[in-house]
């Protein structure tokens, strides 16, 4: 294949912009030529991108919108034309923007990847420096070279390396801890170690708990001594203790026999003889203190005398004690009241004089003021004309008062209010309130619809290609899905057909190309001559021959008979040897033979195959045909897969046509109410006489009517709440009316009532109510004085009439005790003296009294002393006869012999109680009996015997304690602690790491084997000719300066080496210049190019500025070098170097270099 | 009423198999985890107060040879013994192999049956008779409950039986086979068996039970494991209930790429795989997770890339679930999408196709063998036994591995990058 043209649309800087690419000419060489910047790259990649679909990583879209780019070819493969376009999304159109199928790129790609197309077909400078590289680094090992080199693969060596690398950091033969197998390998040896140090072993388990065992009873037994031995000598002991407690119960009982008459009186006995001696030595003495005592008490009484009269009149003394203090303080109070009474006269005078009383006693200035009732009535009648007065004049303020109000409010009534007709007003607004925000409804409904007639806008755009208006839309008659899924169906079936014979051609045309070339090989090379070609040859030979015939038959004769003849026999000598050839090649041409049956039989199908893709392409004609009738009505032409798609679109566009038109009903909808809304708004607004503008937006006008509403609303109430004012007003000016005369009445009636009181008062003519009051007062203050000088007198008299009583009974009272008065003597010093003599009466009698108590007590003990005394030496007598004594001192004696008597039987028993206690279960006899016949010294001894062997023991048992105990200590130690299983699971853990590592390292050195593997089989297959050819190549790129390359094969390791011209020297990779290595990576690369061209592969070859570091002869020597490539597939040279355009015509010819150039970018 | 606990295949402190170490892993939890099982089950019976517990064989690994393993198991049933609780248990063909089992005196309250004979011991305070024989050798081929006692007439009738039952696919050893039929016949009213790891009831009439093993030790014994509890009312069991009784749990998540194309696809896949297996399983302790990615999807070459990334990868996102669920290891099982236009085009690679042509070449087979036999020769056995490319490897049978390297490399190559 090859480009004729390429067009780049809007992709990077390019607007519109076409290459030509012509062919003609021996080579189809074609050089781009730009500036720096001027868009070579991008071309580059656009061609990639055409042919393999844009990847989304070009930066084309710098300049114009990603979806708007796009990239066209028109392609020429043989008689073939395919015009492609590449856009955004990767759809695959005609120059048309019509979608087209992919698989007439996909059959020229030939099955390319973008990947393999850019590594085997495009080469530009940093891709020739890295195989350069490749090849250094494949040093020693043809086969990567050659594959680098071959294939593309610059990274070989690096991507081998790498796999190794990865592999060997897992494992390799000698064990390292960087290797990742080797550190679980050593996690496992390690845990391994562990999980034996800590596993108990059951025999180990069993050993160590035998001995513990057999520790154990060894001392057990020496413990058992040890008791044994240990109660031998508790029984020495023992009986070494008895001893001495026998000999002293001997002495005991010898005692007790020398006591034996002493008679045996109760315990107690010494006891209660100290208390009855102690008991009677107490009532002896109480018997005599108590008759002391009642011979005093006795001697008391007899010398106390007491007057009994005055002690019966004990009552009466008290009574005038306490109203003696009565007595002496009306002495005290009588002047005081009698002066008081004084001071009263003396205020009285003046306020006499005022009345023109010349009258000095009280009692007569008393009978002349008026009664208490007369005067309290005057009063009531002056306070009733008071508040008259009062009343009268509040009732006439408040007239005025509130008659100011009423006419004030009056004055200010605004009665020009009634005339607006505000009811209508607020119907107008409650109309255009009930129409809500029409405004708004009106925005939101002219956005809705725009936006529903944008979604519309934008489905009717993806209608694309059909066009029209929405009305076309709706009449526009569409198939339906059903028929172009058949269609896509019948369609989708042929064109498989299609492609199949296709493909199928495509291989029946490589076969024959196969063919062909062996064909041709046992021509050129193995002798083998076709029956044609000897034929052909004999033809001409008999041609010739036919021509002498006649000549020497005379029929036509020939010009030149003697070259005519040279001429027949070079014929027959060319005949001969043809036909000697055959003879001599026969196998080679027998091979020949079926090499040109088998083309022939190919060649056959081939031309079946061909008719039959032609009557399939009838099919898909039809097919196609058959679609675009039925999709006729619609004027366009689209296929039946995009069709649905397409047909999915057309729904949504009649749903978003339907969806505009509700949305401009909704619209139309809002205008009306926002019309009767306004409507009614003016009207408001002109009954109100408001000004506003007629275009002002409805709100506004809304907004002008309620504060209009609000404000009037609010007059309203104002004037209601004055009209009740004014009610309330006029009311009170009424009831204050009303008042005043009721209160003049009842002034009248005061006045009528009051004409009698001036003469109650003593006035002889008529007098005003203030004199009246004036008078009223004075007589109020005359009677007040009087009953208080009154009072005064009459206390006086009392005080005086109570003293005089008081001391009456106080000489009675004297003269019937037997007190006489003293001459001269007061009633009050009569008193004092006789309250004296009471008190000291009192004190004798209490002292007599006392005394005589003390002496009823002394009585009585002493009677109770004499009783108890006589009790105790009852007690006495029978403790005396029991001791058959006298008295007591002889009974004390008997009492301290039975003491001594009882302590020796007490140590007796407790000397018992010790033998027996010694060793329970024995009687005391046996006890006594067995240290009858013992000598202590015996004891002694074998306690001594015993005490030595028991320390023997204790050293034995102390020392098999300890065994016992490490032994223990050591079996415990084997507990069930996690140690072994902590251990088990770690080894486990690393086992499954190896693993892991180990399926890794599998896997890696699995990809290195096959590594391997391709790059030798490459070598195999290809080295041969490619070396050939590359030979060839390097020889013109170096200039001649390698005359040719071979491969070493005499080393160990077979490497690539150049041959010098001239010198024959060979020289290693590693010897080359940079340079020189550039150019052999460059000669092996055409050559592989050329070899996969020549198998039918035909991709154009895209090299960008590859001569960058070339002179002049070198760059000629480069072209040369691609142009024997562009004989075979075209060449695109991108440069930025325009002396190169010369070296390229120069080694190519004019006619061969196409020159394109690209712009510089604006 | 009573109750009484079954359990069985105890394993004591074996250890958990293909875990490998990483960082984070909760190393105690794992390496106890057969021993908190059995403390768990200690806690459940004396809990629920169950009148005796019946271990139905295989308290040990056979080869373990650990006295403390055993003195721990002494413990765990004294603790039983201090609340009155009785345990009964025979030994399996691993406790004939174990050393232990000789060697260890039990605590009064265990009683263990004899293996020359099968014979019965009575529970008095619950009157229940209890069947059952020890395997005598670690192979025990012989129909023990041929020669089981008939039952106790008026007790309830327990018997407890080692054996891979007949008809039940395992892949355990075909120890002391029987068959229902045979269990049936001995009317015995509950048959705790033991030896097949996942619980099981096998039959309702008789209850013929399966407890399962204690405590999942690699990802072959996955989901819930611990032991039955068996509520008896008047001689009739009214309540068979299977109660975990595990420490750390194992499950496989299988994880399907279809449709996956790219790393974060397969994130997304995997993220939700395990999300929809964690939360199915609601268990909050330590779960060992292994992933299997299936399905054909175009990320198929890609996985087949032999480094570590993918599992490094998946442990981060498993970490994404709490700090108790981990990655035991990552299987790679998918399958490429079938032929498309990107399939032709990138067997049309030279390359690619010469990476494929060696694929059926006896060349590279050799060539790959020579590159692996030392490797081969010099792991240890025990890595064989789990991994299918190992085994792959020492069969020398390595097509499936070269065809996976292919794509591998394919990848490689495409990507540009190098490894």
């Amino acid at each position: 294949m090859r480009f004729s043209k390429l067009h780049l649309l809007k992709c990077g800087h390019f607007d519109d912009h076409e290459m030509a690419f012509p062919a003609g000419g021996s080579m189809d060489f074609q050089i781009v030529y730009g500036p720096n910047e001027a868009g070579k790259s991008t071309t580059m990649s656009a061609i990639t991108a055409l042919l393999f679909g844009f990847t989304g990583k070009e930066k084309f879209d710098f300049r114009f919108n990603r979806l708007l780019m796009r990239v066209g070819a028109l392609i020429e493969n043989g008689s073939n034309e395919l015009s492609c376009r590449r856009r955004a999304g990767n759809a695959l159109t005609d120059f048309d923007d019509r979608p087209i199928d992919g698989a007439l790129l996909a059959n020229l790609i030939g099955g390319q990847t973008a990947d393999s197309f850019n590594r085997m077909f495009s080469l530009n400078h940093t891709g020739l420096r890295e195989g350069g590289q490749a090849i250094l680094a494949a040093r020693d090992d043809v086969g990567q070279a050659i594959f680098a080199a071959g294939s593309g693969l610059a990274s070989i060596a690096t991507l081998l390396k790498a796999l190794e690398d990865q592999s060997t950091a897992i494992w390799a033969p000698r064990a390292s801890v960087e290797r990742s197998y080797y550190v679980a390998l050593e996690s496992h040896k390690e845990a391994a170690k562990r999980l034996k140090a800590a596993q108990t072993k059951p025999a180990f388990w069993d050993d160590r708990k035998s001995r513990v065992v057999d520790l154990e009873a060894e001392l057990i037994t020496a413990k058992e001594r040890r008791e044994i031995l240990a109660r031998r000598r508790g029984d020495i002991e023992r009986k070494r203790r008895t001893l001495p407690n026998a000999v002293r119960r001997i002495e005991i009982l010898e005692g007790l026999a020398a006591l034996e008459a002493i008679p045996r009186l109760p315990a107690d006995t010494k006891s209660r003889l100290d208390t009855i001696e102690k008991e009677l030595l107490t009532y002896n003495t109480e018997l005599r203190l108590a008759a002391s005592q009642a011979a005093d008490a006795l001697t008391g009484i007899d010398g106390i005398e007491i007057n009994e009269a005055l002690l019966g009149r004990m009552r009466e003394f008290q009574i005038l004690r306490e109203r003696k203090g009565a007595v002496e303080k009306g002495e005290v109070d009588v002047p005081d009241l009698q002066s008081k009474a004084e001071a009263g006269r003396t205020r009285l005078g003046p306020l006499l004089r005022d009345l023109g009383w010349a009258i000095e006693d009280a009692m007569q200035v008393e009978a002349r003021l008026p009664s208490r009732i007369v005067q309290t009535q005057i009063e009531d009648l002056l306070s009733k004309i008071q508040l008259n007065e009062s009343v009268l004049k509040a009732a006439r303020d408040t007239e005025a008062n509130r008659k100011n109000d009423a006419d004030k409010l009056r004055d200010e009534d605004d009665p020009s209010l009634d005339e607006v007709p505000f009811e209508a007003i607020k119907a107008h607004v409650r109309v255009a309130t009930e129409k809500g925000d029409v405004d708004d409804a009106v925005a939101k409904a002219t956005r809705a619809l725009r936006g529903k007639e944008q979604t519309l806008e934008t489905a009717l755009a993806r209608l694309i290609p059909w066009t029209g208006s929405v009305e076309d839309l709706d009449r526009l008659v569409v198939p339906t899905a059903d028929n172009a899924r058949s269609a896509a169906k019948a369609i989708d079936e042929a064109q498989k057909a299609v492609e199949l014979l296709r493909a199928s051609l495509a291989e029946k045309a490589k076969k024959i190309r196969e063919e062909e070339f062996e064909r041709d090989q046992l021509l050129a090379s193995a002798g083998a001559v076709t029956a044609e070609r000897l034929s052909g040859v004999r033809s001409d030979r008999d041609a010739v021959w036919h021509t002498l015939r006649n000549h020497m038959l005379g029929e036509s004769l020939v010009s030149h008979p003697a070259t005519e003849v040279t001429h027949y026999e070079d014929l027959i000598s060319r005949a001969d040897a043809v036909a000697d050839q055959r003879f001599d090649g026969a196998s080679a041409s027998a091979q020949l033979a079926v090499r040109v049956h088998d083309l022939e039989r190919l060649k056959f199908d081939e031309k079946g195959q061909e008719e039959e893709l032609a009557a399939a392409g009838i099919v898909l004609g039809a097919a196609e045909q058959a679609w675009r009738n039925t999709l006729a009505a619609t004027g366009m032409m689209i296929t039946a897969g995009e069709y649905l798609a397409w047909l999915a679109a057309h729904k949504q566009a009649l749903d978003a046509a339907v969806l505009v038109r509700e949305a401009g009903a909704i619209l139309q909808e809002a205008n009306v109410k926002r019309e009767e809304a306004r409507s009614a708004l003016v009207s408001s607004l002109a009954a109100a006489n408001i000004i506003y503008l007629p275009d002002a937006p409805t709100a506004a006008l809304k907004e002008l009517t309620d504060d209009f509403v609000r404000e009037f609303e609010g007059k309203q109430k104002a004037r209601l709440r004055k009209q009740g004012q004014l009610i309330a007003a006029d009311a009170a000016v009424k009831l204050a009316k009303e008042a005043i005369l009721k209160a003049e009445q009842e002034r009248h009636d005061l006045a009528i009532e009051f004409a009698d009181v001036p003469g109650l008062l003593g006035f002889e003519h008529e007098t005003s109510a203030e004199t009246v009051r004036l008078r009223s007062k004075l007589f109020g203050e005359v009677r007040s004085i009087v009953d208080e000088v009154k009072g005064y007198i009459q206390r006086v008299k009392d005080i005086e009439k109570d003293n005089m009583a008081f001391y009456a009974s106080l000489t009675e009272l004297a003269r019937d005790v037997g007190i006489e008065q003293i001459s001269g003597e007061s009633p009050k010093a009569l008193l004092v003296r006789m309250l004296a003599d009471v008190a000291e009466m009192q004190i004798q009698h209490q002292a007599r009294v006392h005394l005589q108590t003390q002496y009823d007590n002394a009585k009585e003990r002493e009677t109770a002393a004499q009783a108890k005394l006589d009790a105790t030496n009852a007690l006495l007598a029978p403790i005396l006869r029991a001791a058959a004594s006298e008295d007591t001192e002889a009974l004390r004696l008997i009492l301290e012999r039975a003491q001594l008597r009882d302590n020796l039987e007490a140590d007796l028993e407790r000397i018992d109680k010790e033998i027996v206690a010694a060793e329970p279960g024995k009687t005391l006899q046996s006890l006594l009996f067995e240290v009858a016949e013992i000598e202590m010294e015996v004891l002694v001894q074998a306690l001594g015997e015993i005490e030595t062997e028991l320390a023997d023991l204790e050293a034995a048992i102390e020392r098999a304690t300890a065994q016992h105990a490490n032994a223990k200590a050591e079996f415990e130690m084997l507990n069930d602690g996690p140690d072994a299983i902590q251990a088990a699971s770690d080894q486990a853990q690393a086992l499954a790491e190896m693993e892991a590592q180990a399926e890794a390292y599998v896997g890696l050195r699995t990809e290195v084997a096959i590594l391997r593997y391709a790059v030798e089989r490459y070598r195999k297959e290809k080295q041969g000719p490619l070396l050939r050819r590359a030979s060839e190549l390097f020889s013109k790129l170096t200039l001649g300066g390698y005359a040719q390359l071979l491969v070493d094969a005499s080393l160990q390791k077979p490497r690539l080496c150049g041959v010098r011209a001239g010198t024959d020297e060979v020289v290693g990779i590693d010897g080359m210049s940079e340079g020189t290595v550039d150019q052999l990576y460059l000669a092996l690369r055409l050559a592989a190019v050329e070899n996969i061209v020549a198998s039918g592969l035909k991709m154009p070859f895209l090299a960008d500025d590859l001569f960058i570091n070339y002179d002049d002869e070198r760059s000629q020597a480069g072209f040369e070098a691609l142009g024997e490539l562009a004989r075979q597939t075209q060449v695109l040279f991108f440069t930025h170097h325009e002396h190169l355009l010369e070296v390229a015509e120069r080694a190519l010819g004019p006619a061969n270099a196409n020159i394109c150039r690209l712009r510089s970018r604006p | 009423m009573f109750k009484f606990l079954h359990a069985a295949d105890i394993h004591l402190d074996s250890p958990m198999h293909g875990l490998p170490s990483y960082i984070g892993v909760p190393v105690e939890e794992v390496r106890g985890a057969t021993r908190e099982a059995l403390k768990n089950l200690v806690k459940l019976a004396i809990e629920e107060e169950v009148s005796f517990v019946v271990i139905s064989g295989d308290l040990y690994d056979g080869k373990w040879e650990d006295m403390s393993t055993g003195l721990f198991f002494c413990r765990e049933m004294a603790r039983l013994g201090t609340k009155g609780i009785d345990v009964f248990l025979i030994y399996g063909n691993h406790d004939a192999e174990s050393k232990i089992t000789k060697k260890l005196p039990l605590p009064p309250n265990v009683r263990d049956f004899g293996s020359r004979k099968a014979e019965t011991l009575i529970h008095e305070p619950t009157k229940t008779a209890l069947h059952g024989r020890s395997y005598k050798d670690p192979a025990m081929f012989e129909n023990l409950a041929a020669g089981y006692p008939p039952r106790v007439d008026g007790s309830f009738n327990i018997g407890l039986l080692h054996t891979a039952l007949a008809g039940k696919p395992t892949n355990h050893e075909p120890y002391a086979p029987c068959t229902v039929a045979e269990l049936t016949a001995r009317e015995y009213d509950y048959w705790a068996l033991g030896h097949v790891h996942d619980f099981d009831i096998i039959s309702r009439e008789p209850y013929i039970v399966f407890s399962g093993n204690l405590q999942g030790r690699s990802v072959r014994e996955t989901g819930a494991k611990g032991g039955v509890l068996v509520t008896v009312d008047d001689g009739t069991i009214c309540d068979v209930q299977h109660v975990p009784l595990d420490a750390v749990r194992w499950t496989a998540v299988e994880v399907d790429l279809a449709g996956c194309c790219s790393n974060n696809d397969l994130q997304t896949a995997t993220r939700i795989a395990l999300g929809a297996a964690i939360d199915a399983l609601g268990w909050p302790g330590p779960l060992m997770c292994r992933v299997v990615m299936t399905g054909e999807t175009e990320m198929n070459d890609l996985l087949g890339r032999s480094d570590l990334t993918l599992r490094d990868d998946i442990r981060a996102l498993a970490a994404q679930f709490g700090d108790h669920v981990w990655i035991e290891k990552i299987i790679i099982d998918t399958s490429p999408v079938p032929a498309s236009v990107g399939t032709l085009a990138s067997e049309a690679d030279e390359m690619v196709m010469l990476f494929d042509a060696g694929l059926e070449d006896p060349a590279l087979m050799a060539l790959l063998d020579s590159e692996l036999t030392e490797f081969s020769n010099r792991i240890p056995d025990a890595l064989f036994d789990n991994s299918p490319v190992l085994q792959a490897i020492r069969a020398k049978s390595f097509d499936k591995i070269l065809h996976r390297a292919a794509k591998a490399l394919a990848t490689r190559t495409a990507a540009g990058t190098g490894p």
